[in-house]
């Protein structure tokens, strides 16, 4: 991956450090980091939001939200700064490193390594669309940014807490949007935070599950597998593409068993527009469907509908 | 703003020795009272625009060479950029930052029982707004600050639970250091060979996992190699320290006072005096300043330097020292006192830092008051000379290992850099 570096010198030196000299192309003005990204696709923007202008952080966002691309803010705390990065945090989905911090340089490695895939975010959104729109608004924007940028709760509790309901109410709301689980989806936000630097760089697959939160490589390999079918080794020497990616785990996060039960009660929730988004979603390649089914059948409760609309 | 907050700042204001300190006390509390207001109903600019002017225009009147004089302005600065859940969190988690460098400026100050409130006020408000990562970052330096205000049960309490958000956030550099916080607990209340085994996971396990961790670890490891007797391991593990420190000038501050005491306890204390000097008059943090300071304390009264000895009491004594080292101070002015002949006063030194290594759970400083009390007992007596009795005895090795020649080079390099970038050595 490339990196497009606007930055003060001691900041950029710290960059190059952590990513190597080659790999980060140095931008001398924010015109000529606008001009680059029209060009390039498929890069990080590494941005020191005090030297943009707001209007210069308007046009990257404009810039950003049409080419997938991944921000992030290496953002001193200055009022000068601060506008550029609210415009930034409202607009793209920029992540943000502030100076001063105890684990400053770690917590700069960590964002500049582990840079989410967008494409694998935004397909998988795509995909799930009509689950997810049958969420409660809270919930429903958690697990949208969750899923596009990676960046969210790391554990079921949290989950809750920030979809501010109850453990239990979240549970039953996923069943009712024909998940088959919390634990599964943020299994899907690290994966997404994690594809790229699993499956295009060369750091030591322990390290990269370290970064993503997992005590161990073993522990990471366990959503992997549970939702695209491989173990992180196996995906680095033959790496799927984003979409194939989003297929396969787009299909084994949704219960299997209970798709065309659930879709009455999920009808309920969305226009007619959504519901062919959610039939081209059903209609995901059948290889990959008859392995998540041949799974899920196992593992998943079976709920009759009229029991999941007196639960209502 | 908590009871206990406000406890702490009346407290700072109260035995504020100068107007400096209380202007600067005085622009603490009205800042977190604004953050209060902030947080509860959104940055309105009709009702908060005009107080935090009024804050700003109090703090820029702050002499320049205040340490949280910046910290406080940066407060001010985010402040308007904060936005109730569910806006954007990038104002919130930015009014955490910067009120972890107040954080950050109070400690380095050394008014560790204010940066400890300020800390642990951050991670519960960072963990209710979800901002995991900033509450990890708060929870390890709470354990830090609650360690030197030799608060045991909350620091083990912070470090652990800093353990448990670096760990799930993948934050493994805050993780492992929680953990060499929760190691260097255990050592101070004598635990040895529990440190080791703590140090020696986190060190494997940074390793492979977050090797920006390692130095940290290592130099704890130093720390207890020296207080276990095993000078020379120390003193290598410090230089492997300083060597892995880079760009980091907090831990080479720290590797370089370590280096000093390592070097002291076996037998080179004018290696180690220049090396303190270093750190006295470079080290960006208070707080390491008066470490070293404390560290050629020690050194003079054990060399019987006796004009050292007075002008280093009398600066010393001026110092907001923490528990520790007010236990450390008045233990090794018993020393000083002891080897210049004056026992009554090294007795009143002596039962002064007995009471306050009880009070704070010191097991080891206690140790060696005891042992000090049987040293100053054995030479009135004995009717000895007390200046013969040295309370450490320093010897000098006739051949030094390779590592410790290692570790003597790294120290003059050091010095020679610090001389050319004109470094007021003389400070001291």
């Amino acid at each position: 991956m490339k990196y497009l570096a606007l930055l003060g010198a001691p900041a950029l030196v710290r960059t190059q450090t952590i990513l190597g000299p080659t790999a980060v192309s140095i931008m001398q003005s924010s015109a000529e980091l606008i001009a680059a990204l029209d060009a390039q696709a498929d890069e990080c923007i590494v941005l020191d939001p005090s030297l943009l202008t707001p209007s210069d952080a308007k046009k990257i966002a404009v810039r950003a939200a049409k080419y997938p691309v991944s921000i992030v803010a290496y953002a001193s705390l200055t009022n000068e700064a601060m506008e550029a990065c609210v415009i930034l945090a409202r607009q793209t989905n920029a992540r943000f490193v502030f100076r001063g911090s105890a684990n400053e340089r770690a917590a700069l490695a960590r964002t500049l390594i582990i840079a989410p895939e967008v494409e694998l975010g935004d397909a998988l959104v795509a995909r799930l669309s009509a689950h997810i729109s049958a969420l409660p608004r809270e919930m429903n924007e958690t697990v949208t940014r969750m899923l596009r940028t990676g960046v969210g709760p790391t554990s079921s509790e949290g989950l809750a807490s920030e979809s501010a309901l109850a453990r239990r109410s979240v549970d039953r709301w996923l069943t009712r949007a024909g998940f088959r689980s919390g634990h599964l989806l943020i299994g899907a936000s690290r994966i997404v935070l994690g594809y790229r630097a699993i499956t295009s760089s060369r750091i030591p697959l322990k390290q990269i599950a370290a970064m993503l939160g997992y005590t161990s490589q073993r522990t990471m390999d366990s959503p992997l597998q549970s939702l695209l079918g491989v173990r992180s080794s196996r995906l680095r020497r033959f790496p799927l593409s984003a979409n194939v990616a989003a297929a396969i785990a787009s299909e084994r996060l949704v219960d299997a068993e209970r798709r065309t039960v659930e879709r009455d009660h999920v009808d309920v929730h969305r226009d007619s527009d959504e519901r062919d988004t959610s039939d081209e979603t059903s209609h995901a390649p059948l290889c990959l469907s008859l392995a998540a089914r041949g799974r899920g059948a196992n593992t998943a409760r079976a709920v009759p509908a009229t029991m999941q609309k007196s639960r209502q | 703003m908590t009871t206990d907050l406000l406890r702490c700042f009346f407290e700072s204001l109260a035995g504020a020795s100068s107007k400096q300190a209380f202007a600067e006390m005085k622009a603490g509390v009205a800042v977190m009272e604004l953050y209060d207001s902030v947080k509860d109903s959104d940055f309105l600019p009709e009702v908060h625009g005009s107080a935090l002017a009024r804050i700003g225009r109090d703090i820029r009147k702050i002499r320049e060479d205040s340490t949280v004089k910046l910290s406080l302005l940066t407060v001010l600065d985010v402040l308007p950029f904060w936005c109730l859940y569910p806006g954007p969190a990038v104002g919130r988690s930015a009014t955490y930052a910067a009120l972890l460098q107040y954080g950050y400026a109070l400690a380095a100050d050394a008014e560790w029982h204010l940066a400890k409130e300020i800390y642990a006020r951050v991670a519960i408000d960072s963990e209710l707004d979800h901002d995991l990562n900033t509450s990890a970052q708060a929870r390890f330096a709470a354990g830090r600050a609650y360690r030197m205000c030799a608060d045991w049960d909350h620091s083990a309490a912070s470090y652990s639970r800093a353990v448990e958000l670096g760990t799930e956030t993948g934050d493994y550099f805050i993780a492992f250091r929680a953990e060499v916080g929760q190691a260097n607990n255990k050592r101070a209340r004598g635990d040895l060979p529990g440190t080791e085994r703590q140090l020696s996971s986190v060190v494997r396990r940074a390793k492979q996992q977050c090797p920006e961790a390692v130095p940290h670890a290592i130099i704890a490891q130093a720390a207890l190699a020296n207080a276990a007797g095993n000078h020379e391991r120390a003193i290598d593990l410090a230089r492997r320290t300083l060597e892995l420190a880079g760009d980091d000038d907090e831990l080479h501050a720290q590797a370089l006072v370590d280096i000093a005491n390592f070097l002291a306890d076996y037998g080179l204390p004018a290696v180690a005096k220049e090396a303190l000097h270093i750190v006295a008059a470079t080290a960006p943090e208070q707080s390491l300043r008066t470490h070293a300071l404390l560290n050629l304390f020690f050194l003079a009264t054990n060399t019987t330097d006796l004009a050292q000895f007075k002008t280093l009491r009398c600066r010393l004594e001026s110092l907001s020292l923490t528990p520790r080292q007010r236990t450390q101070f008045a233990l090794f002015s018993a020393q000083g006192l002891r080897n210049v002949g004056k026992f009554k006063e090294a007795y009143v030194a002596l039962a002064h830092a007995r009471q306050l290594a009880e009070e704070h759970n010191f097991f080891q400083l206690s140790f060696d008051a005891d042992t000090e009390a049987t040293r100053l007992n054995t030479a009135e007596a004995a009717g000895r000379d007390p200046k013969t009795l040295s309370s450490s005895p320093v010897y000098r090795r006739p051949t030094l290992s390779l590592a410790v020649r290692r570790a003597v080079a790294a120290v003059h390099s050091v010095s020679i850099s610090a001389t050319v970038s004109c470094s007021p050595l003389t400070a001291v």
